[in-house]
């Protein structure tokens, strides 16, 4: 029913290792950064995407693809054959089966859904790395993110102390 | 999907922070920051230097500040300790904490809030500048103009107030002239990060009204009108 819809506006993504992604319009704006290049005229031919290969590129795509609220032209028909709470259960499971990845993969979906600015996505990725900082040590912090500690004891006694209620 | 990326996080790990290799860059991380309530971000300063540098940004501050949905319940003088400051604040997921804290000065009472700082002053003329849901404080210096007595009456106070086009806190204090029962009144002011305050000129007219003059404060200094918006609390 939707394919049947004419003249759908397709954008041309491009990655810098040179990869190219045709997708349509709608999927595209999902991403804030996007709709405004969009909105603002400078997306006539292909938008680089810099700092994203096309690894983190397709899965950005397809999270998009899956994102886009499907309701279109005729919303009130799609609505009708899926209930909204089916669906957003249906997304929930889909959403678990694709953050099930690497860590290093996870980070570079944080920082391209930063940088695209795609609100649904930044959640969803960036929800691990909130709970390891929430519930762990500094030193597992440090651990998580690959991060050294480099306070002087004198430095990090002082810090201790002026930031003492938070560690209450 | 998923290349097996273990060089990044395996063995060699100090190799890979020797070579400044952030795993999340600094707007990635600063997004990240932004979902955390202030409470774990002050321990997250405690990491290392550059997460210590992000987090003291001003920028980052007033955004955390503006996104914040910490609630501040309760703040008063604890009775039970009268050198100390309790407050009570909660988050957005209901999670109640108590603040405490010492004070500079006794019996602090606050003068006015403003984008969620508190402005805190003493029978003594002393201020304070307080961010509740950092615990972070900064003692004014004293004024430099204020003749005679300092105390708080009704045409000697201050004000806390956001200046837009230069994004910075400003306070200003209004005081009596020389002149017992003159109509002066004078003003100067004070930016959150200057040395001293700078005394910018005379109102003329009687010193009407101390709350509508907090509400929309208008100085004719040097020429130019200068409009600071002020904050409310209930």
């Amino acid at each position: 029913m939707a394919t049947r819809e004419a003249g759908k506006k397709m954008i041309m993504l491009k990655s810098p290792d040179g990869m190219e992604f045709e997708v349509e319009e709608a999927v595209a704006m999902e991403s804030q950064t996007i709709r405004k290049m969009i909105e603002d005229d400078c997306a006539d031919t292909a938008i680089l995407i810099p700092n994203i290969n096309s690894k983190i590129l397709s899965r950005v795509i397809e999270y998009c693809n899956k994102h886009v609220p499907t309701t279109g032209a005729t919303g009130a028909a799609a609505s009708d054959t899926v209930a909204p709470a089916a669906l957003a259960e249906d997304l929930k499971i889909w959403d678990a089966e694709f953050i099930k990845v690497n860590r290093a993969t996870r980070f570079n979906l944080i920082q391209a859904a930063s940088y695209l600015n795609i609100k649904g996505l930044l959640d969803l990725t960036s929800q691990t790395t909130i709970d390891t900082i929430s519930d762990n040590s500094l030193e597992e912090i440090r651990s998580f993110l690959s991060t050294k500690n480099d306070y002087l004891p004198e430095e990090e006694q002082t810090i201790r102390r002026e930031n003492q209620w938070a560690f209450q | 999907m998923s290349s097996p990326s273990k060089t990044l996080m395996g063995g060699k790990k100090a190799k890979v922070v020797e070579g400044n290799a952030r795993l999340l860059c600094s707007d990635a991380l600063t997004e990240v920051f932004h979902k955390l309530p202030a409470r774990t971000l002050a321990s997250c300063r405690m990491v290392c230097k550059y997460w210590m540098s992000l987090l003291s940004d001003v920028h980052f501050l007033h955004e955390h500040l503006n996104r914040s949905q910490q609630k501040l319940l309760l703040f008063a003088n604890d009775r039970a300790n009268d050198r100390s400051l309790a407050m009570v604040l909660a988050d957005a997921n209901g999670y109640m904490y108590q603040l405490s804290r010492p004070l500079v000065a006794q019996s602090l009472f606050v003068h006015n809030s403003c984008n969620g700082l508190l402005c805190l002053g003493d029978s003594k003329g002393a201020v304070e500048l307080l961010n509740p849901t950092t615990g972070e404080s900064v003692v004014l210096p004293k004024p430099m103009y204020t003749a005679g007595s300092s105390q708080f009456s009704s045409c000697n106070w201050h004000c806390l107030g956001f200046c837009p086009s230069t994004k910075q806190h400003k306070i200003a204090h209004f005081y009596p002239g020389a002149h017992a029962g003159s109509l002066e009144v004078l003003c100067e002011i004070y930016t959150i990060g200057d040395r001293d305050w700078r005394q910018i000129g005379t109102l003329r007219g009687a010193p009407i009204d101390r709350d509508l003059w907090r509400a929309l404060f208008f100085v004719r200094a040097r020429g130019k009108t200068m409009f600071i918006s002020c904050g409310w609390c209930a």
